[in-house]
């Protein structure tokens, strides 16, 4: 997985954050960007693309984001999700590391730490 | 390096040095030297083989052949005596009969057997004992044929037979015709054994020579004892011999096997042993490339390998000891719980002490971590640990993930402490784990006690939220009147005050009660309307804390009013939320007497007496309270303006001046109607005065009022008297059987005079005249009243000055 090139869908239903994390994206790893504002529209993308990273907020409209990690993984397992979320509790966080997440931030977060999970999101380190 | 040289022949140092060298006399050592032996007593055995064998061999068939041997040296003797008398012949020396009887002894007495001469006839010529054959001692028969021929003795001597036989056969005298042929011929004389000889009568052999150039025949004859014996003599030497070569061969081939094997395999077993020992710097020096040498090589490559291991081996464990060692004083020293997990979760051997004391467990290796945490930590915080510790064990999630999800970062634990209750522990655990081969073999875990950190931060927030009530609480104090404030906060105090009175009495009460969910039930109401009274005058004031505060309560409340069935339990919270309430309302207290002190020197102005400043606050709140009570009354105010207030009776003082004039205006002043109905001005009239006496503080205050209404203050007494009658006796006069105005105009300062009933709503509840009184009296001062009812009320006070 190391240094692997991919495509990333960032799924948030704040337009703010979206920018943000796609400003923040080492351009030479992400070769393209799909963006959700919610679950189902996230779903949509990730099937027609195939996304091999992913950023999902956990509080959206129509479809909670831990729902969308368990769909996201039953169709393509090896995808490299982060999860933004503005729950700062644990067992939010275990469980969706559980259902595979492999990047937690919690929201509000500093342009490092941002930086930092997008780093080892697309290094797979 | 400690050489075992190969000894030399005669000195075995190795040994002796070696048995110096290990005394370890229980080990089973080789006995050394019993090869040597061994090999002694194995040549012995082949030595005595060897001859056992050369002498069953010489027994069988040497003796044959050396009997052969010995008839040969008698046919030699023969030969010599043959020749003998052919000399004399030679030497033409007459061998008359006595000539050859001389011979013939002459010969007897020579060791090897003895020989006779005989003539052609075979008639004796000679024999060593001339009788036997017919010769006369002297010498014989002067002429032949006197003597007995052959045939003749061999009548009388059966054994001579053989020879005599042998004699009359041609080939025996054939020879006679040869002596002519040759010159020195070597006749091969005719063997002949003969069971019986004459001479000794035993088996002897007999050989018949003939004697050259004449016809006699030469008898050689041997007993074969004789024989026998010499060829005894023979083998005995022949033995002697063998024995004698077998020892010069077998000794030094002994010696040289033995320097050669049995010194060297000796040496290899004594080197062995001290090896085995310990002593891996033996090493045996071997010269030569046989197979001693190859082994000594191997055994010393072997030993080197050996030493090369074990060194390696020490100093592994020193190394392992060291390590041990510093792992050792880490763990002791390290301030922080720091322990591994193995995959199972369970706690391995090696932790520090700080583990101990912050789990408060002696052993903990082997401990399951999550019965750990279970014990420590409520049910959702150990669920969720056992599902976090299972992502941690999951190599595919990533460590920074790990790190970011850890339920422990900052959790509550409890443990139980000496005294059996539970004490709280704020603990902050790490997980790092550590991989090998991509597996995760172990997570090490550190947990530190961060108590004290995270209470002070509680605190740090709890000072910052009081300050900010604070800061709150003084701006709304800037825009409300401060004597609004003022009662207020008596107006809340009493509230609370009357709570709690409820709840504890109604803990008392409840358990005479039969139906305690009804009690409890207006229990519940009534506080109820307390707290919503001090809610709504703070929101009023826009003290807004409280109001929350008190808000909180209510809600609390309003829950428990919905109740179907409620529970002396269920007050708990109402209590707690109470005593928040009390605590604010000391803080607003506090807040308040701060920012007043503060509000009074500020309005004061440079050099203002203390008079002038208790003149301005009768002053306002007269005026105040005056209007709000829809009364008239004007206050005078008389004192030296030089009269100095002790601080410490400042706040006393304005609480006794409150309380005078909130007692005057609401219960002595009449309304300007009621005055005006009973001919006295509109305006009631209060005077206060103050002035220095006799080093006492004296203060005046006097109003215009009705005074005191007697019948209400005898109704009280009568009350009180129900319980305790003896605050009669002072009262009454018994001699004229009435009240004594005096005593009972005192009794309004008597505690638990005033009563809720008594009270307005500005003369608040529970303060009364008592309250006053016990302030002073507090002082070291004491308060005085004079009156005449309908006319005036005086308070004296007197209060010790400098004090």
């Amino acid at each position: 997985m190391l240094g692997t090139r991919g495509k990333l869908l960032i799924v948030d239903d704040s337009s703010t954050i979206r920018r943000s994390i796609e400003r923040h994206i080492l351009s030479d790893r992400v070769t393209e960007i799909y963006q959700a504002a919610n679950g189902h529209q996230a779903m949509e993308l990730f099937e027609r693309y195939g996304p091999e990273f992913v950023t999902m907020d956990l509080t959206m409209p129509e479809m909670d984001g831990l729902t969308c990690i368990s769909k996201m993984m039953a169709l393509k397992p090896d995808t490299r999700l982060m999860v933004i979320s503005a729950l700062g509790d644990a067992e939010t966080a275990i469980e969706a590391v559980e259902r595979g997440a492999n990047e937690y931030v919690v929201k509000p977060f500093s342009a490092e730490d941002l930086n930092l999970a997008l780093a080892n999101l697309v290094a797979g380190s | 390096m400690n050489e075992v040289e190969t000894p030399s022949a005669g000195d075995a140092p190795a040994p002796a040095a070696a048995a110096e060298r290990q005394p370890a006399a229980d080990r089973r050592r080789p006995r050394l030297g019993s090869l040597a032996w061994q090999g002694m007593v194995g040549l012995l055995a082949l030595f005595s083989l060897i001859l056992m064998g050369i002498a069953l061999v010489m027994n069988t068939y040497g003796r044959q052949q050396v009997a052969e041997q010995s008839a040969g040296k008698v046919e030699e003797v023969g030969r010599r005596r043959v020749e003998e008398v052919r000399r004399w012949l030679a030497g033409e020396r007459p061998l008359d009969s006595s000539n050859l009887l001389r011979l013939s002894q002459a010969w007897q007495a020579e060791a090897s057997g003895y020989a006779f001469l005989l003539d052609r006839d075979q008639r004796f010529l000679s024999f060593p004992r001339p009788e036997l054959v017919g010769l006369t001692s002297r010498g014989g028969a002067e002429k032949a044929g006197a003597t007995l021929t052959a045939s003749e003795v061999a009548d009388r001597h059966p054994g001579f037979r053989p020879v005599a036989d042998a004699l009359r056969r041609p080939q025996a005298g054939g020879s006679a015709a040869a002596p002519k042929k040759m010159a020195a011929p070597v006749h091969v004389p005719v063997r002949i054994e003969m069971p019986a000889d004459l001479l000794n009568g035993e088996p002897s052999l007999a050989l018949v020579f003939p004697v050259p150039e004449t016809d006699w025949k030469l008898v050689q004859v041997s007993p074969k004892r004789e024989l026998e014996q010499a060829a005894v003599r023979i083998s005995r030497s022949l033995l002697l011999l063998i024995s004698g070569i077998l020892l010069a061969v077998l000794l030094p081939s002994y010696l040289f096997l033995s320097r050669r094997w049995i010194t060297p395999v000796t040496t290899l077993a004594e080197a062995a042993t001290l090896v085995r020992d310990g002593e891996l710097d033996v090493r045996v020096s071997m010269p030569g490339r046989d197979e001693i040498a190859v082994l000594a090589d191997s055994f010393n490559q072997m030993v080197d390998q050996l030493a090369a291991n074990t060194a390696g081996l020490k100093q592994a464990n020193v190394e392992l000891g060291r390590s041990l060692g510093l792992t050792d004083t880490i763990m002791g020293t390290v301030r922080e719980g720091l322990f591994l997990l193995t995959p199972e979760l369970a706690i391995e051997a090696k932790y520090s002490a700080a583990t101990r004391q912050i789990f408060g467990q002696e052993e903990l290796a082997g401990a399951d971590f999550l019965d750990l945490i279970q014990r420590i930590t409520p049910k959702r915080t150990h669920e969720l640990t056992a599902r976090f510790l299972r992502l941690l064990l999951n190599p595919a999630k990533t460590d920074s993930v790990i790190a970011k999800i850890n339920p422990l970062k900052e959790v509550e634990a409890s443990f139980p402490s000496r005294s059996g209750q539970l004490e709280q522990k704020f603990l902050t655990f790490t997980f790092e784990r550590i991989r090998e081969g991509g597996e995760i073999r172990h997570a090490m875990v550190t947990v530190a006690d961060i108590t004290p950190r995270v209470l002070l931060a509680r605190q740090l927030k709890q000072s910052q939220q009081r300050m900010e009530r604070q800061s709150e609480l003084l701006l709304s104090v800037m825009h409300v009147e401060s004597q609004v404030l003022r009662e207020f906060i008596e107006d809340a105090h009493n509230e609370l005050e009357t709570i709690n009175a409820l709840l504890r009495e109604g803990r008392s009460a409840v358990l005479s009660i039969p139906d305690r969910n009804t009690f409890y039930r207006h229990l519940a109401d009534d506080i109820f309307k307390s707290v919503h009274t001090i809610k709504g005058t703070a929101a009023m004031l826009r003290i807004d804390y409280f109001a929350a505060a008190a808000n909180r309560f209510e809600e609390k409340l309003a829950a428990l009013r919905g109740r179907t069935i409620v529970d002396g339990s269920d007050f708990i919270p109402i209590v707690l939320e109470l005593s928040e309430m009390v605590d604010s309302l000391a803080e607003i207290r506090d807040v308040l007497a701060r920012f007043a002190e503060t509000q009074r020197s500020l309005k004061a102005a440079p050099g203002a007496s203390d008079t002038e400043g208790l003149s301005a606050l009768v002053t306002r709140f007269v005026n105040d309270l005056a209007e709000k009570s829809g009364k008239k009354v004007v206050v005078a105010f008389r004192a030296p303006g030089d009269l100095a207030i002790p601080f410490k009776y400042k706040s006393a003082l304005r609480n006794v001046m409150a309380q005078l004039v909130r007692n005057s205006i609401v219960h002595g002043i009449e309304t300007p109607a009621e005055r005006q109905r009973v001919g006295k001005p509109e305006e009631g009239h209060i005077l206060v005065a103050a002035r220095q006496n006799n080093g006492h503080l004296e203060f005046l205050f006097k109003d215009d009022g009705r005074g005191i209404d007697y019948k209400r203050v005898i109704e009280r007494v009568q009350e009180l008297a129900k319980s305790e009658p003896s605050i009669l006796e002072p009262l009454v006069d018994r001699e004229q059987n009435r009240w004594k105005r005096d005593a009972l105009d005192q009794m309004i300062f008597h505690p638990g005079f005033s009563t809720a009933d008594q009270a307005t709503e500005d003369a608040g509840r529970g303060v009364g005249m008592g309250a006053v009184h016990d302030a002073l009296a507090k002082l070291g001062g004491r308060i005085s009243l004079r009156q005449k009812t309908g006319q005036f009320c005086e308070f004296f006070i007197v209060l010790p000055n400098g004090g």
